[in-house]
């Protein structure tokens, strides 16, 4: 409405008149013109005047412009009015329109509105609808009448059943066919009872169209209008397998762990945060005595914890607070007041990481201990069984050779001598056989312990030898044996197991050689400051072994095929033994073999040095011998060999022949000798015939011969001609010295034996002083030991049994006990018991003296209290190795 | 077998030095006089059926004469006292003569010995 036409309309009356006067004007103007220009007359203001003043048409004619004027006024007036008339109709039409504008707006306007109600609506029901259908539930809604028709049932019905809507409302009876036949009855009782309530609850199980069988929860609620009167029923379904089967295996969980805590062995008791009981199970109550009632609601630690355990039983609660676990040993009481031994174990109980209470076990370990203890005396019954075994086995059979072998050397008949060799071989085998069992089990018990002893490695080499001398004699076969140099004299090791291979690897080496030598050597490289390879080996000339066989030599219980065993015996054993000995020395053993030439053994261990002090023979250089020239004589090269060797060592000048004819034709070319070794068997011409036949022309005072022979030779055979000595294969080097020695000094002047090597002086006992108590009965070794112990620089005391020793404690302190084993009143063992028992605190070191070098004294030993044992007759090396193990008493 | 190992004694010369006779005469002598007890005390025990003093004495008399080197009288002495009561006296008996033979070739040895040093 900004384009009123009614304010530009101007007054038409106005108008009009105005136009009607200006063309009313044109008259009057048209007729002065017409006549001015009709007259020719000028055009002046005067001749208008004229004209007008002269003419009075002209008068009329100039009333024109007022009569149209008013005429266009009236006429404009009458447009005015008509214009007044339309606009104002016009104006009446727009308000109209207007208003009815209004009245459509409002109209529009509401029916949007109730468009957007409608849609609320809908969209309202939807999700209503969408609520009931989706949710995980079957809503239904029932006719309040008997058979409770259904009005409405949501589709998740056919999810849950695997019926449809329709089925489900139009199949009659369909619930109840479905109805668990368990349920059924009960079910129906409770919708019978639900109708009088105007409520039912009920869990049932239904069985689904595909067989399967499912857990409902049926809520329905009958609802009334505001008169009461029933409307519908309203329920759910609710699907609680899932729940069902939860609370099953919760349920069953717990069963478990009901049983579980009822059967269980274990006292079981559950406490809460307070340490007070909440349960036990009947094991708890077996053990400790207590029922259950009696100690719920009491604290755990009164009830079984010992008065002086309450401490570290409380740690163990504690510790189980802050989350931890508790395992450990300790003893609790039991009602009856018994002490019980019990293994602990304390946990927390957790539950959403929150703790709830602890959970104790105790497991009563009486039955374990006793078995425990029953075992190890067993296991100590079995290991003492095999140990007496082996002594009352071994007893009398030692004495079975011993006596043969002392048979065997008086006079026999050859019946007789037949019958006492075979008892005596039947008996060495035997021995063999037991020792190698007793080894071979104790090793495979692992009980074989290594001893730790210094020993002087010719000594173990050269009783090794002994032992198989007479064998090889009586076959025949040469015994040598070398020791390189560089090889350490004195080693600290297990002298008797490193024999013990020896031997066997000799007697192995003697039973299949028939004709030849064997030759034990020793080499040694040094690997550090102290320690020693030693690489041993014994070589034969035997019959030898197969290749293909070598590798089952060192397996137990076999041999290099049966028919050795036939023909030469054994167990088989000996390898294994010596292969395990020289592992468990550090080192390894192999075999190098040739059919029919022979065989060699090696073997490494690993040593330390012992410190050398003094020796026999064999190391120094008496000087005595220094100078003398040799003539060794012997048809066997490594005889000579070694020989040569050792006397070379001694300073003397050895020359060899290897025959008696060329030891002859060296006398003859005016060669001088000191002294001649001949060995009794060698070809073409023997010892004996070549001491002859040297004797003719040098007396023994000029040229003494010593007679090398195997053992077992007799003298009597030998009686024209005069040896100064005889020496025994195998050549031993402390024997051989003192032999040569001795003869060497008879002729010379005789010289008084002065102190020789005096290595030893009384410096131990001032550097290292010590209060000695020496512990003797015997009289004899009673003087050699305090005679050794003053050579060393100690004064000892002397008691002559237990009872003496213990007397003489209550006198005075000591340092160390030298502690004979076997005395009358009171012997060593008895006496160590009480001196440990006397004096706990300050008890000095006891030394055990034993003549009993037995395997397993020493454990036996140190088991009785003893702190260390020396062997007798005592040697003074092992005596200061004892001492320096020893420690004065600190001051009082 | 030699009677009497040497080497037993000599043992000690080495360890003694300048007092290595008088100490060796020494022993050897306390030997002579006290093992002839003990060979008096095991006939006695052997004759009473007293196995504890046969035993002890016999183990006496091994450790001695191991000492001094009478060795066959110690591995005697050593058969003796390992002799278990169920032999005793069977075998003992001629192990004891055997003992007493070995004895008396020892001492006199022995005795001998004493006169070079």
């Amino acid at each position: 409405m900004s384009n009123n036409p009614i304010r530009t309309h101007h007054k038409q009356s106005m108008t009009l008149a105005a136009a009607g006067a200006l063309f009313g004007l044109i008259f009057p103007i048209a007729a002065l013109l017409i006549e001015i220009w009709f007259r020719s007359l000028p055009f002046t203001w005067e001749t208008i005047g004229q004209l007008i003043a002269g003419h009075p048409v002209f008068w009329v004619v100039c009333l024109a412009p007022f009569v149209l004027g008013i005429t266009g006024h009236i006429i404009g007036k009458r447009g005015d009015y008509l214009y007044e008339m339309s606009i104002s109709l016009e104006r009446l039409v727009q308000e109209r329109t207007r208003a009815l504008k209004e009245t459509n707006l409002a109209l529009e306007n509401e029916i949007a509105e109730r468009k957007t109600v409608e849609a609320a609506l809908k969209e309202s029901e939807a999700k209503f609808r969408t609520l009931v259908e989706n949710i995980p539930a079957v809503v239904y809604l029932d006719n309040p009448d008997e058979f409770s028709t259904n009005i409405y049932t949501s589709p998740q019905i056919e999810n849950l059943l695997g019926y449809t809507v329709e089925e489900w409302r139009n199949i009659p009876d369909l619930w109840i066919q479905l109805l668990h036949p368990d349920d059924r009855a009960r079910v129906l009782a409770e919708n019978q009872r639900a109708h009088a309530e105007g409520r039912f609850h009920s869990e049932y199980r239904l069985q689904t169209r595909d067989g399967r069988t499912i857990w409902l929860q049926d809520d329905a609620l009958l609802i009334r209008d505001p008169g009461g009167k029933p409307l519908y029923w309203q329920g759910v379904l609710l699907d609680i397998t899932g729940h069902k089967q939860t609370e099953f295996e919760t349920l069953q969980q717990k069963k478990y762990f009901e049983t579980l805590l009822q059967i269980n062995p274990i006292a079981i008791v559950t406490l809460d945060l307070d340490h007070q009981i909440t349960a036990c199970n009947p094991a708890f109550e077996q053990l400790f005595g207590y029922t259950q009632g009696e100690i719920v609601g009491k604290k755990i630690d009164e009830i079984i914890v010992p008065e002086e355990k309450r401490e570290q039983a409380f740690l163990y609660t504690q510790k189980v607070e802050f989350g931890q676990v508790v395992h450990a040993l300790g003893k609790r009481r039991a009602k009856d007041g018994r002490l019980i031994d019990v293994e602990i174990f304390g946990a927390p109980v957790v539950v959403n990481g929150e703790q709830v209470g602890i959970v104790g076990l105790y497991h009563d370990l009486t039955e374990l201990i006793r078995a425990q203890r029953e075992a190890e005396a067993a296991a100590k019954a079995k290991s003492e069984f095999l140990a007496n075994m082996s002594h009352e086995i071994r007893t009398p059979l030692n004495a079975i050779v011993g006596m043969t072998s002392l048979l065997l050397s008086t006079p026999l008949n050859a019946e007789q001598q037949d019958y006492a060799e075979t008892i005596r071989n039947s008996s060495d085998a035997l021995l063999y056989i037991i020792n190698d069992i007793l080894d071979f089990s104790k090793i495979e018990a692992g009980k074989m312990q290594l001893e730790q002893h210094p020993f002087y490695l010719s000594d173990c080499i050269e009783t090794a030898l002994d032992l198989v001398a007479a064998s090889a004699n009586q076959k025949g076969l040469d015994l040598a044996y070398t020791i390189q140099e560089g090889v350490p004299p004195k080693l600290t090791g297990d002298v008797t197991r490193l024999r013990q291979v020896l031997i066997n690897l000799l007697s192995n080496a003697v039973k299949f050689t028939e004709k030849g030598e064997i030759v034990v050597s020793v080499s040694a490289k040094q690997v550090q400051e102290d320690t020693f390879e030693l690489l041993f080996s014994v070589r034969d000339t035997g019959i030898g072994i197969p290749p293909d066989r070598l590798d089952r030599l060192f397996q137990a219980f076999s041999q290099v095929d049966t028919s050795t065993t036939r023909k030469y015996g054994g167990t088989g054993l000996g390898l294994t033994i010596s292969k395990r000995l020289v592992e468990m020395m550090g080192g390894k053993i192999w075999v190098e073999s040739q059919v029919g030439v022979g065989s060699t053994f090696s073997f490494t261990i690993l040593a330390t040095t012992a410190v050398a002090t003094a020796r026999l023979s064999g190391l120094g250089q008496p000087p005595s011998l220094n100078g003398k020239r040799l003539l060794i004589v012997d048809d066997n090269v490594t005889n000579r060999l070694i020989l040569e060797r050792h006397t070379r060592k001694w300073g003397m000048l050895p020359v060899q022949a290897e025959s008696g004819p060329a030891a002859l034709k060296m006398l003859e070319d005016g060669e001088r000798f000191d002294l001649a070794i001949l060995d009794m068997h060698m070809p073409d011409m023997d010892g004996l015939t070549l001491a002859g036949i040297i004797q003719q022309k040098y007396p023994p005072d000029v040229l003494p011969l010593i007679m090398l022979t195997s053992l077992g030779y007799k003298q009597e055979d030998v009686e024209k001609v005069s040896f100064a000595a005889y020496l025994t294969k195998p050549i031993k080097p402390a024997q051989l010295q003192s032999v040569l020695t001795s003869i060497i000094q008879k002729h010379a002047e005789p010289v008084k034996k002065t102190a020789t090597l005096a290595q030893l002086d009384e410096s131990l006992g001032h550097e290292h002083h010590l209060r000695i108590l020496l512990v003797e009965d015997n009289p004899v070794n009673q003087k050699v030991a305090i005679n050794l112990l003053k050579r060393l620089g100690y004064l000892a005391d002397v008691s002559s049994n237990g009872l003496e020793a213990l007397e003489a404690l209550e006198r005075q302190e000591y340092d160390v006990i030298l502690m004979d084993v076997q005395m009358p009143e009171m012997d060593g063992v008895t006496a160590t018991a009480h001196i440990r028992q006397r004096y706990p605190q300050r008890a000095p070191r006891i030394i055990a003296m034993t003549a009993d070098a037995l395997e397993g004294d020493r454990e036996r030993y140190l088991e009785a209290g003893m702190d260390d044992y020396i062997s007798k007759p005592v040697r003074v090396e092992e005596l200061i190795q004892a001492l320096q193990k020893c420690r004065p008493l600190p001051p009082a | 077998m030699d009677i009497i190992d040497r080497s037993a004694l000599d043992a000690y010369r080495e360890v003694m030095g300048e007092e290595a006779d008088s100490f060796i005469a020494d022993i050897v002598q306390t030997y002579l006089t006290n093992s002839q007890t003990l060979m008096a005390q095991l006939s006695r025990a052997f004759q009473a059926g007293d196995v504890v003093t046969f035993h002890r004495t016999a183990h006496t008399l091994k450790s001695s004469s191991a000492t001094v080197g009478a060795t066959k009288v110690s591995e005697l002495a050593l058969a003796l006292e390992k002799a278990t009561p169920s032999e005793f006296p069977a075998n003992t008996e001629n192990l004891l003569a055997d003992l007493k033979q070995a004895y008396q070739e020892a001492i006199i040895a022995l005795e001998q010995f004493l006169k070079t040093i």
